[in-house]
């Protein structure tokens, strides 16, 4: 299994929660290099964000983790007595995925993936190279030595070439975040920036995507959720004075993760659809139905009475038998967040409404790819783009978020739609937005979390959706025993003061 | 009627539709004749159950009836009836009446306004019963009853409307109209019926599934030398040479059928794409999508062959027992290739076009005529002293093909056929064989309850309860290593080696 699904798996089937390293004296060095023309920064009109995922100026050697890994930088021994920050650089070589993304590339299975789609060698396939290593960052291909580096320190915090020189020295301390950015420099210590970091590989764009051609051949199904994905992730920074140290951390990871993600969710799906659209009306192959934008597991389960959906009740049955459902991962992270982060524009189409209205559009014959169809899908995907788009920038704006997964609006949201929530999918949505807000517990610390009794019935939540010994999938999903079993855990915020 | 001898009355031969020597090209226009033929009428079962019912019998096997309820085609109609659980699930589902769906009624009984039918019977409540294969009875009633009718070639009773289901091709083609399906008939199986609760309809070995139904008849072969050689004399040569190459000739008539049954189904779509839109997912392997998500996936390792991963493939488990039957042939005929023209649409777009795939029949009639010059070959063998080196050599050739499977149904269908093969193989030894047998059969569960529909009902589960849910589960590595077959000991004369198979 790859990286990223491991990541969300394992947070499944066991709550990892990061190294918590002491805080220590700051080591600063003695600034004895000259700083070449920090004073004449220019600073950048409109404050214009410019994490496009990709700067193809960067050069090879300001993307190489060689230079940020010296034992004397952020490369020294893990030492609680020490800050995180001298030993970022160590962290990632040893705990983190990313670090071992371009080695992947060489295990059978990617040869023999890369192979059956007739990409040649993995390791040397662009379409691999763009999420599994800093290539996708450069113009010019990288040297072999840079490619090893998998997604390096680079890959999130940009070519360093300018500011590799400087960044250590007293004055980038005075330099203001626009500044940073304009020697290439980004960003990361709110919660906005780090999602659109992350998007390009773990929801995809139009210019690196993961399709079901690439699932069947051996890559891992990508659904990403920000806040967990975040949560276990080994952590390589200093808490203070980061998003970590907003009251609402959690909350905000969650609401602002889910909006962006359905914000890039939808801009696939447009790019998708206008591809395919400009591939029939050029009668070129194309890929029309994507079947990666489809619920896994409405096809990928066994036949037979044993077929998990099969044995649902009625009022959780697939209303359009023999048809998979969009997204179910993603309708359901709209649909929650419109629910427990209530907008604070009323009126306007929120996510939840526009995520549904393209689910709407596949029902019935969700594989039909006339004009027609293809068009609608493009406006709902518009539309969805344009309305995760500002639910994130309303999110991200507001000075406090706080989230109501308390029972009263998940029941709620159940009885309106039973069918919606037959998905395992939504299950572990369900689950994540639980976790998110705390189990309810009023946030007074930096983080939510759930304590106690709250706890143990949340673990035990996420235990029921593990997948059985030897599946991945959900064979034995329930979602009748679920809402029972997630109606039973002792959410504070609905006990009555 | 009184006429004897061997005279076939004029009046009823001029009405009659003559079903032989249908073409199987692939033209756009769907040429396949149902065979079911409106020129006669169904007389009942009650009718046939006045003679076909005692124990004995040798020419003539007559226990027929007391065979046939024991057997699951009696029932077939029972499905229809809102008494069934699933049955009512699935109305609900897809808001119709089963009883009253023609594409529910083509498989489980006879339609209910084609053929008509003659006088009051019960025939709507017997389920797939005597007329359904043997054709309607108005013809041949009263003429079988004459001694002169077994001396009637299978074109002439086919004249009084009685289908030959000696012949492994005739045979194959009517129990395949239901268990593959036939558009002509009305008889197709949806993906919406599928997901609505229908049982999925496993591979399909002619042969297995015949003797597995428990049969109501006797091979030429089984019966008397008297009556052996009276046959000779009757026309049933067609029967074919033995199980196993009747179990090959099945499996070069599905793979026609499966390609048929695409083309025909895209021409539908074609003239009327509300009500039968593309893709009908029915038409595809089904578990190119419905497997276990296990990684590691031995799908992946196995891979696509020629198919773009993740597209899925069309119904493909004929293609590998068909392949056999090329090779004992002796066409050179890659299956593969021979399909490559349908990969070539499914690769450019997931499920193809219908318009795609039509083409790609018609673009591959040559090469699909292949299949029929395959067919005449192997029909023309005869039960003669090459017979045990035939099947020891296509007994190897099935264990070959067996190591380098690369999918669940595939690897049963090989398997049921390996097993006719195993059966009179006399090079091995007979332990080996039983347990190569044994061994299969618990892998791929092979097994059909005897008899498989018990009266009174038993409350063990239905066969395909037991089987279609291995699938997912199946181990292919074990699959292929159980289809090791040691060298044999009485190497056939004439018979060449097979070296290891390349995975495919």
């Amino acid at each position: 299994m790859g990286a990223c699904a491991a990541a969300l798996f394992a947070w499944i089937g066991a709550p990892c929660a990061a190294a918590e390293p002491l805080p220590a004296p700051c080591v600063v060095r003695s600034p004895d290099i000259a700083l070449p023309g920090v004073s004449g920064i220019p600073s950048m009109p409109g404050d214009a964000t410019v994490y496009a995922g990709m700067r193809p100026q960067a050069s090879a050697t300001g993307l190489s983790v060689a230079s940020c890994g010296t034992v004397s930088c952020h490369g020294g021994p893990k030492d609680g007595n020490r800050e995180v920050q001298s030993f970022a650089f160590t962290i990632w070589m040893n705990d983190d995925p990313h670090a071992r993304a371009y080695e992947v590339l060489h295990e059978p299975r990617s040869q023999r993936m890369a192979r059956s789609l007739g990409l040649g060698e993995a390791h040397r396939a662009q379409q691999c190279l763009a999420c599994h290593s800093m290539q996708s960052e450069s113009r010019q291909p990288l040297p072999p030595e840079v490619l090893a580096d998998g997604v390096g320190c680079g890959s999130c915090h940009g070519d360093s070439s300018a500011w590799q020189q400087i960044h250590y020295l007293p004055e980038w301390k005075r330099l203001s975040t626009t500044q940073r950015e304009s020697l290439g420099y980004r960003d990361l210590s709110t919660v906005p920036t780090r999602v659109q970091n992350c998007i390009p590989c773990h929801v995809g764009d139009g210019s690196q995507e993961v399709n079901h051609d690439l699932i069947a051949a051996g890559h891992p199904r990508l659904f990403f959720e920000f806040a967990a994905y975040q949560q276990l992730w080994p952590r390589h920074w200093t808490p203070a004075g980061k998003a970590e140290s907003q009251v609402d951390f959690a909350e905000r990871s969650w609401a602002v993760g889910q909006a962006a993600t359905l914000e890039a969710v939808a801009a696939l799906l447009a790019v998708r659809v206008e591809r395919a659209s400009s591939d029939i009306a050029a009668a070129r192959p194309h890929r029309w139905p994507e079947l990666s934008e489809f619920d896994c597991y409405a096809c990928h389960q066994a036949l037979g009475p044993r077929s998990f959906t099969a044995g649902h009740p009625a009022r959780f049955q697939n209303p359009f038998p023999g048809q998979p459902s969009w997204q179910p991962w993603y309708v359901s992270a709209g649909r929650l967040l419109e629910a427990v982060a209530s907008h604070s524009e009323p009126g306007r189409p929120g996510v939840g409404t526009t995520t549904v209205d393209i689910r709407k559009v596949f029902e019935p014959e969700w594989f039909i790819a006339d004009k027609e169809r293809l068009d609608r899908v493009l406006l709902e995907a518009r539309g969805l783009s344009r309305a995760a788009g500002a639910s994130t920038r309303e999110l991200a704006a507001r000075e406090r978020i706080v989230l109501d997964a308390s029972h009263q609006r998940l029941d709620a949201l159940l009885a309106d739609a039973p069918p919606e929530w037959r998905f395992w999918d939504a299950a572990v949505q369900t689950l994540l937005v639980i976790e998110a807000a705390g189990g309810g517990r009023a946030t007074g610390g930096r983080q939510a979390a759930a304590t106690g009794q709250t706890r143990r019935a949340i673990d035990e939540l996420r235990e029921s959706l593990q997948f059985p010994p030897g599946a991945d999938s959900p064979r034995r999903f329930d979602p009748v025993r679920f809402n029972l079993d997630r109606a039973a855990v002792p959410l504070t915020s609905d006990v009555q003061p | 009627m009184s006429s004897t001898g061997r005279s076939i009355p004029a009046t009823i031969a001029a009405v009659v539709v003559l079903l032989g020597g249908v073409s199987r090209g692939f033209s756009a226009a769907p040429d396949a004749q149902p065979l079911r033929s409106p020129a006669f009428r169904l007389k009942g079962t009650d009718r046939c159950v006045k003679c076909h019912r005692s124990e004995q019998g040798d020419w003539c096997d007559v226990a027929t009836t007391s065979a046939w309820r024991h057997d699951a085609h009696s029932r077939a109609h029972l499905a229809l009836s809102p008494d069934n659980e699933r049955t009512r699930a699935m109305e609900q589902a897809l808001g119709i009446k089963a009883a009253e769906t023609a594409s529910c009624i083509a498989c489980h009984t006879h339609s209910i306004d084609e053929p008509p039918i003659e006088e009051e019977t019960n025939v709507l409540h017997a389920g797939i019963s005597c007329e359904t294969c043997h054709g309607a009875g108005s013809g041949y009633l009263e003429p079988h009853l004459e001694k002169s009718w077994r001396f009637l070639s299978s074109a002439e009773k086919q004249a009084f409307g009685m289908h030959d289901l000696r012949n492994p091709i005739a045979k194959a083609q009517n129990c395949l109209s239901c268990h593959l399906g036939e558009v002509a008939t009305g008889r197709i199986i949806t993906h919406q019926m599928y997901a609505a609760g229908h049982p999925p309809l496993p591979a399909f070995e002619m042969e297995a599934f015949s003797a597995g139904m428990g049969p109501h008849w006797k091979r030429v072969w089984e019966k008397s030398p008297k009556i052996q050689q009276l046959a000779a004399e009757a026309h049933y040569e067609t029967e074919g040479a033995s199980e196993l190459e009747r179990s090959l000739v099945g499996a070069l008539v599905a793979l026609r059928e499966t390609a048929r049954l695409v083309n025909d189904y895209a021409n539908v779509t074609e003239n009327d794409a509300k009500d039968h839109p593309w893709p009908e997912l029915a038409l595809y392997d089904c578990q190119a999508c419905h497997h276990e998500l296990a990684v590691p996936s031995w799908r992946q390792e196995v891979g696509y062959g020629r198919l773009v991963p993740g597209r899925p493939s069309l119904v493909r488990w004929p293609r590998r027992l068909a392949a056999v039957a090329f090779a004992e042939a002796g066409l050179p005929i890659d299956v593969d290739a021979l399909l490559e023209p349908f990969v070539a649409v499914l690769n450019r777009r997931p499920f193809g076009t219908a318009d795609g795939l039509r083409q790609a029949a018609d673009a591959g009639a040559e090469s699909f005529a292949q299949i029929d010059r395959a067919i005449e070959v192997l029909t023309r063998w005869q039960r003669d002293d090459t017979l045990a080196a035939r099947e020891q050599a296509a007994t190897t050739r099935i264990a070959a093909a067996g190591r380098a499977v690369g999918d669940f149904d595939s690897a049963r269908i090989l398997a049921w056929a390996l097993t006719h093969g195993l059966a009179n193989a006399d090079a091995w030894p007979q332990d080996m064989r039983s347990e190569k047998i044994a061994e299969l059969s618990r892998l791929l569960l092979l097994g059909f309850p005897t008899p498989a529909y018990p009266v009174p009902p038993s409350p063990e589960k239905p066969f395909w309860q037991t089987s279609l849910t291995a699938a997912p589960d199946a181990d292919i590595a074990r699959v292929r290593k159980a289809f090791e077959l040691p060298p044999a000991e009485k190497p056939a004369p004439g018979i060449e080696v097979i070296p290891p198979p390349v995975a495919r």
